[in-house]
């Protein structure tokens, strides 16, 4: 009956987001008034019955529903649509909806799609360090993902100006220096998020008495090499007061590795840490 | 629709002709008491802007031909001057009045195509009309006809995308650069006339910091303190780029004074942050390659026009899409039933209400128990009998309209007139008080 349900609720959340990928798509490519206020309502109500969903894995499993590939994106993609929802809504940011919905969606699709597999977990899946250390990952990953489209949109928009294209594109998209502001403070927030996750992943790796074995684990290095570019983002903007396409390239090379290493590692491969035994009884 | 438009343009006069015609808003609703005075049957409007003057007038047609509009509206300046002035104005009259007006208010008739500031004017022509109480029913009909299909005009169609003068893609640049232009100083590089026009446009968008580079210091110092800025020595140039976010140069020089070395030298020092460049010189004042360093955008005046050319041909294709709202609009506006009697018919209703409100009033407030209540309470039941005297009344005088859009107009006359007991007396008890008629109208929404 749960299952059925679940199915019934996901499905309408993404019926919703494609929706919404499809205005927003529209919404940059028509010269007339269709307005990003439908976009925001369809992805608010998408994110509904999927949040509602999320909820019911938890309560079904008895843990925080980020284990599985289905749970792992449908976590993701709502982060990801919290933080454009604050984007959109706070600092009237329109435009970038048009590569993050269909992202979003696509997520989503993805999760659907391994919906009902088993999931496998060790049983130190319910601890909170686990749960902080996963939960703060995936939200510095969404924060990651806007603020690389955010670049993206920077670097469109730094086209269009250069190159004096003055579409619909370039309607649409807000100013440079917007651009700038919103992906700085994005990146600030996903360096924190990522710093609380590592803090909390090596925490739980002393705990569960696996030493140093962490060090050789892919997914730890691939972190760490986000962590080491938003870093350095963060003191290019914060410190050396960088600005400008430069910083947009960067953001756009951290992003593109948060995909590798989420969806690569994540969702591709078996996204355990390669010292993680599933049902081993510290971690 | 009785309606009669006089005045001139742009196209038919030019500036020195317009400003003796134009009217200062606070002058307006005191020059439609004025030619009212003269012609009381009329409604009118006044549409008074920097490219046009135009009076409209709304009445019987006998009333519209006996008039001389352009006489009332020339009263103020001498019979000599008037002469002078009338070949400049053009007439337009039933049909082609309220398409000239939709057209205008679409901004179809505007100097630059597309334009939205007109629809405010007209609006505002609209409200200082109603505040001279000269708006009747008819133009109140065709000004609320007009607005609506600008809208659609402006909704439906792409007549007011892109700018087309430099000085607002001077601006629209900047918007799409900057976030917030009250934070961004503005440099401006000799004082052409192009380059002030900028400027303004800037500062009304929020700049506050203007710096003014001129090879005549008093020059740019006297074009500085009129826009509050400062005025810098000319060899202070390189110095003074890297603090500057927006540079609008417009010198006669000979060669370029703004050099690609400098302006990376400015670019580093500001460390990513962009700068906008717009240079109306001819010939160019900035090297070309400055274009090509990063976080500078580069426009000339060739770019400008060109996006202002290619803007303004896009307005221009969108005429007929325009032109063909306009004239749903009129056809709209022709639907609202203009048979001849209506209007006569509709003053009827509102005297027979009138004089039954007034007949019961008089009677009630006589009688001891009301007589003592205090003037307030008199003013409620009178406003209470009106009320209640229109409403009876609104079914009626809906069917009539729809008798005369349908064609029965002859049938019900004669029976509307037999059952209201209307005569030809009525008629100059209806024609006596326009104002009253405004009121009862107010009264009524």
């Amino acid at each position: 009956m749960m299952g059925f349900l679940g199915s019934i609720l996901t499905g309408i959340g993404t019926v919703l987001c494609c929706l919404a990928s499809a205005f927003s798509v529209l919404y940059m490519v028509s010269p007339g008034k269709a307005g990003e206020k439908r976009i925001i309502m369809l992805l608010s109500a998408g994110a509904v019955p999927l949040l509602a969903v999320l909820s019911l894995h938890g309560l079904q499993a008895g843990r925080l529903p980020v284990f599985g590939r289905s749970d792992m994106l449908l976590f993701y993609a709502l982060s990801v649509i919290a933080t454009y929802l604050y984007v959109a809504l706070q600092h009237r940011m329109r435009g970038i909806s048009v590569v993050l919905v269909p992202y979003v969606t696509l997520c989503l699709l993805l999760g659907g799609s391994a919906m009902g597999q088993q999931v496998q977990t060790s049983p130190a899946a319910g601890s909170t360090w686990l749960g902080l250390h996963v939960c703060t990952a995936f939200i510095g990953f969404a924060l990651c993902t806007v603020s690389g489209v955010l670049a993206l949109a920077y670097v469109v928009q730094n086209n269009n100006l250069k190159r004096k294209h003055l579409g619909v594109v370039f309607e649409r998209l807000p100013p440079l220096e917007s651009l700038d502001h919103l992906m700085s403070r994005q990146i600030g927030a996903a360096f924190l998020m990522l710093t609380l996750s590592l803090a909390f992943g090596v925490h739980l790796a002393r705990l569960s008495g696996v030493g140093y074995e962490w060090v050789r684990d892919p997914k730890v290095m691939s972190t760490i090499v986000i962590w080491g570019i938003y870093a350095v983002l963060v003191h290019m903007r914060t410190s050396a007061h960088r600005h400008g396409q430069g910083m947009a390239l960067v953001t756009i090379a951290g992003f593109i590795l948060v995909l590798l290493t989420f969806l690569g590692i994540h969702i591709f491969a078996d996204g355990s840490h390669i010292f993680v035994a599933v049902g081993a009884t510290d971690f | 629709m009785n309606l009669a438009a006089i005045g001139i343009n742009f196209r038919t006069a030019p500036i020195e002709v317009r400003e003796t015609v134009a009217f200062r808003p606070e002058t307006i609703p005191r020059a439609l008491q004025r030619i009212r005075a003269q012609i009381p049957e009329a409604e009118l409007a006044l549409v008074s802007t920097c490219n046009r003057t135009e009076l409209y007038a709304a009445a019987a047609p006998e009333v519209l031909k006996g008039a001389d509009l352009v006489g009332l509206l020339l009263a103020d300046v001498g019979a000599a001057q008037s002469d002078v002035l009338r070949p400049h104005f053009y007439t337009k009259k039933g049909p082609q009045a309220v398409e000239h007006l939709l057209a205008v208010a679409a901004s179809l008739d505007s100097m630059v195509v597309g334009e939205t500031e007109i629809l405010g004017q007209v609006k505002q022509a609209y409200l200082l009309a109603q505040e001279a109480q000269t708006i009747g029913k008819l133009l109140h009909t065709a000004f609320q006809g007009a607005f609506r299909s600008a809208k659609r005009v402006h909704s439906e169609t792409d007549i007011c995308r892109g700018r087309v003068s430099v000085s607002s893609l001077a601006v629209e640049f900047s918007g799409k650069v900057f976030e917030d232009l009250g934070e961004k100083t503005v440099m401006i590089v000799g004082a052409g006339e192009t380059a002030e026009l900028a400027l303004r446009s800037l500062i009304e968008k929020g700049v506050a910091d203007v710096l003014v580079l001129n090879r005549s210091h008093g020059n740019g110092r006297a074009l500085a303190e009129q826009y509050g800025g400062r005025a810098i020595q000319w060899d202070l140039l390189k110095d003074y780029l890297p603090r500057t976010d927006i540079l609008i140069s417009s010198t006669s020089a000979p060669h370029c004074v703004v050099h690609t070395e400098a302006m990376r030298r400015a670019v580093e020092t500001r460390r990513g942050r962009p700068i906008l460049l717009i240079d109306i010189a001819v010939p160019r004042d900035v090297e070309a390659a400055v274009g090509e360093l990063q976080n500078v955008y580069l426009y000339h005046i060739d770019d400008l026009q060109k996006m202002a050319a290619t803007n303004l041909a896009r307005r221009q294709a969108e005429m007929d899409k325009a032109w063909e709202i306009v004239r749903e609009g009129v056809a709209e506006l022709k639907a609202v039933p203009d048979t001849p009697g209506l209007g006569r018919m509709m003053q009827q209703f509102d005297a027979h209400g009138r004089r039954i409100a007034a007949d019961a009033l008089e009677r009630a407030l006589a009688k001891e128990a009301l007589s003592a209540l205090p003037g307030a309470a008199h003013e409620e039941i009178r406003v209470l009998a009106t009320k209640i005297v229109n409403k009876v009344l609104a079914a009626p005088r809906e069917s009539m309209k729809r008798a005369a859009k349908n064609g029965r107009w002859e049938e019900y006359t004669e029976i509307v007139s037999d059952l209201f007991g209307f005569s030809s007396e009525d008629d100059d008890a209806s024609q006596a008080a326009p104002h009253a008629q405004i009121q009862d109208r107010k009264d009524q929404e």
